[in-house]
């Protein structure tokens, strides 16, 4: 049996830096039909989950950052933050990414658009991996403004997908 | 929110505008439970009952005591198998009035043994799309062999001494009781593995560069240290488990560090033996520093380093340090070190900021670090307690921001070009203001780290955050400013714990233990206490406690004690729930005085009414119907027909008359002043009590602030309502419009009601092509060689073009 098995890397004995936890809010845009995602991380493990899996120096945020970032980063949220509406499978259109005032955060906006077409909201499933491949103690908390549906869901390593009852 | 305006509704008489004043304390009136569920509650259930060690004022008491550890060690590094050899003398003085049957001993290194208790008990799990990197750090992990490995403890003759460790804890069994004021001497032989940092983490290790087969130790935890033994925990003799840090006594150090002979050693306390171990222009160096206050000195500069770096010396030397009532030791080794140093006038004294960096630190830690020590020894001992050892240094360690006594390791490299992004620049900044700074908290204001993360880390980061504001206008501070901590306050409460919680249950650690209590601290300066008295509080703690064991009730009481402001209800609310705050600007209610004359009032009735009757179908009426029937039959109208209700009579002039001739002198001024009444509704939905801060805005375009104590709640901690008497009328009015409370929602928080933009929002309306300046500078240059580029290809094509033509 496979189970017990440490992965943190950078987690244990620093006693300053970000603590890895990462904000999403999906946000439903009545007027313009639109899921509007802002996912807020730490722009050093945002650049080490990308460099974990191959990507040289991005230098994400910076006047020298790598061509290929955005996409990079589009896709990687693609994979460990995925967004169920009714169950069906969404995609992503990227909107854009600024770094927060202290320079220590990412904020990244994407969006899902034309979202009558997963008929009327009944349930929404979340699953955020978001850097639990490379941290053991990520949190991952995330806030559905979803109308009156308002919801909140702390994702971990040990709990990655989550689904909600709308329009109760 | 829901905002009702009642324009004009009249008072009918000076009694019954008092009735609507004080029916605000009526209001508040509300059926409590039946047990004291107040918000503003005494803390007396959660706070330990004072007592001769700690008084009720927050102060250590008359019989306040701490034990004393005193080392003497002797360590080894053996760079080429990455391992410590120490010897240590450890004198332990028993100053409780206890007698103690056994002394506990930590030894830290043991997290990191095969099948540790902290490996064991951390949770874990598989990702599908884990890399080859992240398998391969599980496995190094797991197969590194750490810990101490004990060759023998005895005492100070050197007979076998009975111990058992248990984890991370080490029990010596004394020969005979120890009883207050006696002193017990042991010795403890020992080695253990060095951990690479980069692969396996740690508070301490080595970085090794393997182009040239250096490396940069920075060494902690590297002798069994004595636990803390007092009236508050006994032994403090809880595991360490990772996150909960350490809780040492004071004691007098001396350490000889034998290291390769062509190595530069950092460390803890002053260095004794300087003339066996710095040449001649070194230590001159070094001297005129000492009165170099304005301008770090270089000692051992880049060139001697790099010279070092290219050979390795197979001889060995040894560096005596020695240091006074500290709670710990730790030092760092590399001949790849620079090493500066700068003067700083502290209450009249010189202390001296080092920094120890590599060639890969520069040009960054030459201009900043040894720059900030000094403006972080000088602010912190201007807030806290004078800074009263001899030496603080920095030293530069990729990756990790670790405190020691008097040393510290701290991120921030350049890249290898020796560029650097402005993150770099800031992050470098704030690690060293932060670790040096907890030179003061808990090194110097000793609290329990194991226990309470939040007692060093929080304080540490409120006055990091005044460091950084002191350091540069508009620095680009993380932890302090309320709006910053808002995102978390409001997150899933599963994911959130109290502040006061022990430092291995902390959920979202840097949240909980950093933002939160910083955060806190400085609402209570900025908006609950005041600059003056919140300063002199907090330095009245620091000064108590300095040298001392301070526990979280010596903080709180102290911080009322020095102040007379009652914080009972803060500590209650943002250090023992997870409430947040949101209050909630319901509706705000408009009333003006009659003046009772129905000459004037009458008037002023009749246009309201007719304002009011706004039903869509009256007034299409008003137009489609052309003629009713009274207009059109006279036979139909009688009295009631014609009858004016708002037309001003006899018999209502003199009473009006006799009203007025019966009044007070007082009464009829308030009649005449013209003043307007609004009744503010608020609630409280976040759970916090909180000062109310509102911003009127006037129909005239001036605005005026009111701040009104948290006090309000008393009585309800729900909902309350407020008048305020205004001369001039109100057009907008805006609650916490200072943005000091960390009020989670503002959407509430205006009236007349409006939403704010949502961060997405904001970003999508905003200029995309927004760069940065140098980014703008880069793309402009850019674009001129670009067009320079696109006229010579024209030329050149024209040219080509024009040869065939010629061929023609
Ligand atoms: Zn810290």
């Amino acid at each position: 049996m496979l189970n017990t098995v440490l992965i943190s890397f950078l987690s244990l004995f620093i006693s300053f830096h970000n603590f890895h936890v990462t904000q999403t809010t999906l946000h439903y845009n009545n007027s313009s039909d639109l899921i509007e995602i802002t996912i807020q991380v730490a722009v050093q493990d945002l650049e080490s989950a990308l460099e974990d899996q191959g990507a040289k120096q991005l230098r994400i945020g910076t006047d020298n950052e790598s061509k290929s970032t955005d996409q990079l980063i589009k896709d990687y949220f693609e994979r460990r933050l995925i967004i169920l509406p009714n169950g069906k499978p969404t995609h992503y259109q990227w909107v854009g990414k600024e770094m927060s005032k202290d320079l220590h955060d990412l904020y990244i906006y994407v969006e899902i658009t034309n979202c009558q077409q997963y008929g009327k909201f009944t349930s929404l499933s979340v699953e955020n991996s978001i850097f639990t491949e490379i941290l053991s103690d990520q949190a991952n908390i995330v806030s559905i403004e979803f109308g009156a549906d308002n919801q909140k869901l702390t994702f971990s390593q040990n709990n990655k997908k989550q689904t909600v009852k709308l329009g109760q | 929110m829901k905002s009702i305006t009642s324009p004009n509704f009249s008072l009918m008489s000076t009694r019954y505008k008092l009735i609507i004043l004080f029916s605000v304390a009526a209001l508040s009136l509300v059926a409590q439970e039946n047990t004291n569920q107040s918000k503003f509650k005494q803390l007396y259930e959660e706070l330990p009952t004072p007592n001769v060690y700690r008084t009720a004022s927050g102060a250590p008491g008359h019989q306040y005591y701490q034990q004393k550890a005193d080392y003497v060690i002797d360590v080894e590094l053996d760079e080429k198998n990455h391992t410590i050899k120490g010897n240590e003398t450890v004198t332990y003085t028993n100053n409780s009035p206890d007698a103690l049957d056994y002394l506990w001993v930590q030894l830290d290194q043991n997290i990191r043994a095969k099948n540790s208790i902290g490996q064991l008990t951390s949770t874990s799990s598989i990702d599908s799309e884990m890399s080859f990197g992240s398998i391969k750090r599980m496995h190094d992990k797991m197969n590194f062999d750490g810990g101490f490995k004990l060759d023998h403890v005895t005492d100070a003759s050197g007979n076998k001494l009975s111990y058992t460790v248990n984890e991370t804890m080490m029990r010596i069994d004394l020969p005979r009781p120890l009883r207050k004021g006696q002193s017990f001497s042991f010795k403890i032989k020992y080695w253990y593995n060095i951990n690479d940092r980069m692969k396996l983490g740690g508070r301490s290790g080595y970085e090794y560069f393997e182009e040239e087969d250096n490396s940069i130790y920075s060494i902690a935890q590297f002798f069994p240290r004595m636990a803390v033994y007092n009236e508050v925990d006994g032994w403090q003799n809880k595991q360490f488990l990772g996150n909960g840090e350490f809780t040492l006594p004071f004691g007098d150090y001396k350490v000889n560090i034998t290291v390769p002979a062509d190595h530069i050693v950092a460390a803890t306390g002053e260095l004794k033996n300087a003339s066996s171990l710095l040449s001649n222009a070194q230590r001159k160096r070094w001297e005129s520093s000492r009165t170099s206050f304005n301008e770090p000195v270089i000692i051992v500069t880049q060139e001697e380093a790099e010279a070092s770096e290219k050979e390795k010396s197979p001889s060995k030397k040894t560096w005596t340090f020695e240091a006074k009532n500290v709670r710990d030791f730790g030092w760092a080794s590399s001949r790849k070190f620079i090493w500066d140093a700068m003067a700083v006038k502290i209450s009249g004294k010189t202390v001296m900021a080092y920094s120890f960096y590599p060639k890969e630190g520069n040009p960054l830690w030459e201009q900043y670090s040894t720059r900030v020590v000094a403006h972080t020894l000088k602010t912190y001992s201007k807030f806290t307690t004078d800074y009263t050892y001899p030496q603080a240094t920095s030293i530069h360690t990729k990756r990790i921001g670790m405190e020691y006594p008097m040393i510290c390791f701290n991120y921030g490299r350049p890249e290898e070009d020796g560029t650097y992004s402005k993150r770099t620049k800031y992050g470098m900044i704030g690690v060293i203001i932060h670790e040096v700074g907890h030179n003061f908290f808990p090194m110097i204001i000793n609290s329990d780290e194991r226990q309470w993360t939040w007692m060093d880390e929080g304080l540490n980061t409120f006055v990091q955050y005044l460091t950084q504001e002191e350091f540069e206008r508009g620095y680009p501070s993380r932890r302090g400013p309320p709006q910053n901590i808002v995102s978390y306050m409001k997150g899933d409460k599963s994911g959130i714990s109290p502040i006061m919680i022990n430092s291995e249950s902390i959920l979202q650690f840097g949240n909980n233990a950093y933002g939160k209590p910083a955060t806190a601290l400085n609402i209570l300066r900025e908006t609950i206490m005041g600059r003056e008295l919140f300063d002199h509080a907090f330095k009245t703690y620091s000064e108590r406690w300095a040298f001392k064991h301070p526990t979280p009730a010596d903080f709180f009481r102290t911080m009322e004690d020095a102040s007379a402001v009652d914080l009972d209800w803060f500590w209650r609310g943002w250090f023992y729930t997870n409430d947040h705050v949101d209050i909630s600007l319901d509706q705000v209610s408009w009333f003006k005085v009659s003046t009772g004359n129905p000459e004037v009032e009458n008037p002023i009735a009749k246009a309201n009414e007719e304002k009011d009757d706004t039903y869509i179908g009256g007034t299409r009426n008003k137009i489609l119907i052309e003629k009713t029937v009274d207009e059109l039959d006279e036979k139909s109208i009688d009295f009631y027909t014609t009858y004016d209700p708002f037309l001003t009579s006899i018999l209502e002039k003199e009473d009006y008359t006799e009203y007025i001739e019966d009044l007070e002198e007082q009464e009829l001024a308030l009649l005449s002043d013209g003043k307007n009444y609004y009744e503010l509704q608020f609630s409280n939905i976040g759970g916090l009590v909180m000062p109310i801060i509102l911003e009127f805005e006037y129909t005239d375009g001036s605005k005026e602030v009111v701040r009104i104590p948290a006090e309000i709640w008393v009585q309800n901690s729900e909902s309350i309502t407020k008048v305020f008497i205004l001369d001039k009328e109100v057009a907008r009015v805006t609650l916490d419009p200072l943005l000091e409370t960390a009020d989670v929602d503002r959407n509430n928080n205006y009236w007349p009601p409006r939403m704010e933009p949502t961060r997405f929002e904001l970003y999508k309306a905003k200029d995309k092509s927004k760069d940065n300046l140098m980014q703008k500078e880069v793309k402009a240059q850019e674009r001129e060689e670009e067009i320079k580029k696109e006229a010579e290809e024209k030329d050149a094509e024209e040219e080509n073009t024009e040869e065939p033509a010629e061929d023609k």
